[in-house]
């Protein structure tokens, strides 16, 4: 049919010049732009829903991943970020402090506990429980994933807590055992890429947050605070549990997830609106839906480098030396 | 001078004695093609300092991983020919019902994200696969963190290229030469060893070329299956996470400048003796 062409070409530019209006608006609205921990996703994706509901004309677009690697796409990459939210807070004094200083202060706004998740279909599945947990992924034939301690936190911090469970159950070889049944191959630069190994059945375990496994609706194991590194007064406890890599040996912490604004980034008005978002009370119940745990108020290190409007939300860390 | 200097080098072969506005206007266009390929690797080259890429070349895990993918991608490449040359002589000399879809199916895996593509193919080959589990049982073959979890990765991304190339090539094969083989008695097997297989050996040679070079840099599909050992692509993401861009860059250098020397060798074989292929 001759007009049939014609007819495609009319949809065409119909189509081209729709989408180019679309693109002058979108172009008019702010965009923010976030680089986030992989475990942040589910959480931050619905604080951007209501965070653009809230301010009309701005658009969230945030990336995630593990925290490293956010941090070196803005220090190595130089990629335009706004915010960085990153799993352990020490990756941003040790990144982003500089020489040259991307961020000059950060705020510890959720708590997180390690503990291994698994399915139905995982070995032993049906006895193991918070008392004999050490017992059976000790025993052979258990396929046990976890993320790389050199590259990742919480592959540092499952070795540390299994370092801190040695001697909290008096088992020497405990660490040795379990780290057995988690070999090299059953590694990943970051956890969540696991998820979908432990969902086919190619892992029996998986040592992650515990927030990953109420949002995957995973099954996990209630490990005692006193080594899961989610109590930020057990500090002291946390700090003799020590994972060897090759960045050094790292002593443990609690969990704590932290965030900044990007020094000179293109939305700093709009990046401290979303902190402050984050920080407040809406932002703090995504959190916990989330499975999260949450400071009230947010813990904060360099206060007097913060800007004005979000001091309010926060308290200086406690025993922090800034 | 000058021009004629410039004409025997640019257009030798085929292209007329004088050289016209088709062929001035190919060449502009093509070195647009040209610089946007070589000015990002140049720029990737001249990032790094001679001590740096010392530095990386010195470093074991390096050189291991770049071996490993060298010797993942051979394999994969080889593979590929050994199934892949095959199916394209049957597609380039037979008719069948569902031709079409089988033909369309073949550029499928290049169409499927490398993620999705790896998470498919774990659950094949994994523990608990339909093809892992029984492999594993009665043969000992395992794909979760092995050479072999590399190379099927490497090929189902990168067979596609084989099979094209290969059909293409056959295609163009007379099947008439392959018929007065056939006449001054030559059984099809010799026939095709012997004759279409010689004939199509430049396509099939760039098609294996072009799976080796895609199997080579995978890394999407390939991380889901093996992470440990690790391949170069693997090798430079870790270097970045734990060092930064210039240690990465340097690994990615050396990987390029090896993978250079091997697509400069394969092209010479694919076209050695292309001379002397001429009819006595």
């Amino acid at each position: 049919m001759r007009s049939a062409p014609r007819l495609c070409c009319a949809v065409l530019a119909a189509a081209a010049g729709v989408s180019g209006i679309a693109a002058v608006r979108a172009a008019n609205s702010a965009t923010l732009t976030i680089f986030a921990a992989g475990t942040l996703a589910a959480p931050f994706r619905q604080m951007s829903a209501l965070f653009e509901a809230k301010y009309n004309d701005v658009s969230v677009q945030a990336q995630f991943g593990g925290s490293v690697k956010m941090a070196r796409q803005i220090t190595d990459l130089h990629q335009d970020a706004d915010i960085l939210a990153v799993a352990d807070y020490n990756v941003i004094p040790k990144y982003l402090f500089g020489p040259p200083a991307y961020a000059t202060w950060y705020a510890g706004f959720a708590r997180n506990a390690i503990t291994f998740v698994y399915t139905e279909k995982s070995k032993y599945a049906d006895e193991i429980n918070a008392a004999n947990w050490y017992k059976v992924l000790a025993r052979p034939g258990v396929e046990i994933g976890r993320s790389n301690p050199d590259t990742d936190p919480s592959g540092y911090q499952t070795v540390q807590m299994l370092n801190l469970a040695e001697a909290y159950y008096k088992q020497p070889g405990l660490e040795q055992s379990i780290l057995a049944n988690a070999p090299l191959a059953n590694m990943r630069d970051t956890e969540t890429s696991l998820i979908s190994a432990l969902q086919i059945g190619q892992i029996d375990y998986l040592a992650i947050y515990r927030s990953d496994a109420l949002q995957h609706r995973l099954k996990f194991i209630d490990l005692p605070a006193a080594i899961d590194l989610s109590d930020p007064a057990q500090a002291a406890t946390y700090k003799r549990g020590v994972a060897h890599t090759k960045n050094g040996d790292l002593f443990g912490a609690p969990i704590v997830y932290a965030v900044t604004t990007v020094n000179g980034a293109k939305n700093s008005g709009l990046a401290e609106k979303f902190v402050a978002f984050l920080l407040g009370s809406q932002g703090q119940t995504v959190m916990k839906d989330n499975g999260f745990g949450t400071f009230s108020p947010a813990y904060a290190v360099r206060f007097e480098a913060m800007p004005t409007a979000l001091k309010a939300l926060v308290t200086p860390w406690p025993g922090a030396s800034g | 001078m000058i021009r004629s200097a410039a004409r025997n080098l640019l257009w030798r072969g085929s292209a007329p004695s004088r050289p016209g506005a088709l062929y001035l206007v190919c060449w502009f266009l093509g070195s647009i093609l040209i610089g946007f390929f070589v000015v990002p690797l140049i720029a990737l080259v001249l990032s790094q300092t001679g001590t740096n890429l010392a530095t990386v070349a010195a470093m074991p895990d390096v050189r291991a991983s770049i071996a490993l993918s060298i010797e993942g991608a051979f394999l994969s490449a080889t593979l590929a020919a050994v199934v892949g040359v095959p199916l394209a002589y049957v597609l380039a000399r037979t008719n069948f019902p569902g031709k079409a879809a089988v033909t369309a199916l073949i550029d499928l895996p290049l169409a499927v994200p490398h993620t999705v593509a790896g998470i498919a193919l774990l659950m094949v080959f994994g523990r608990h696969g339909v093809l892992g589990e029984p492999l594993q049982a009665l043969v000992g073959l395992e794909f979760w963190g092995t050479l072999a979890g590399i190379v099927v990765a490497m090929m189902f991304v990168s067979a596609p290229f084989t099979v094209n190339a290969a059909r293409i090539g056959f295609e163009a094969v007379d099947p008439r030469l392959e018929k007065i083989a056939r006449t001054l008695g030559l059984s099809p097997w010799r026939t095709f060893l012997r004759i279409t297989l010689p004939l199509a050996r430049a396509s099939v040679m760039t098609g294996v070329t072009l799976t080796y070079a895609r199997s080579i840099s995978e890394f999407g599909a390939v991380i889901i299956l093996v992470y440990f050992p690790m391949s170069a692509p693997v090798m430079i993401y870790e270097l970045f996470l734990r060092f930064g861009l210039d240690e990465a860059a340097g690994a990615a250098v050396l990987l390029l400048a090896v993978s250079l020397s091997l697509f400069l060798l394969l092209r010479m074989l694919a076209h050695a003796n292309a001379g002397s292929r001429e009819m006595r």
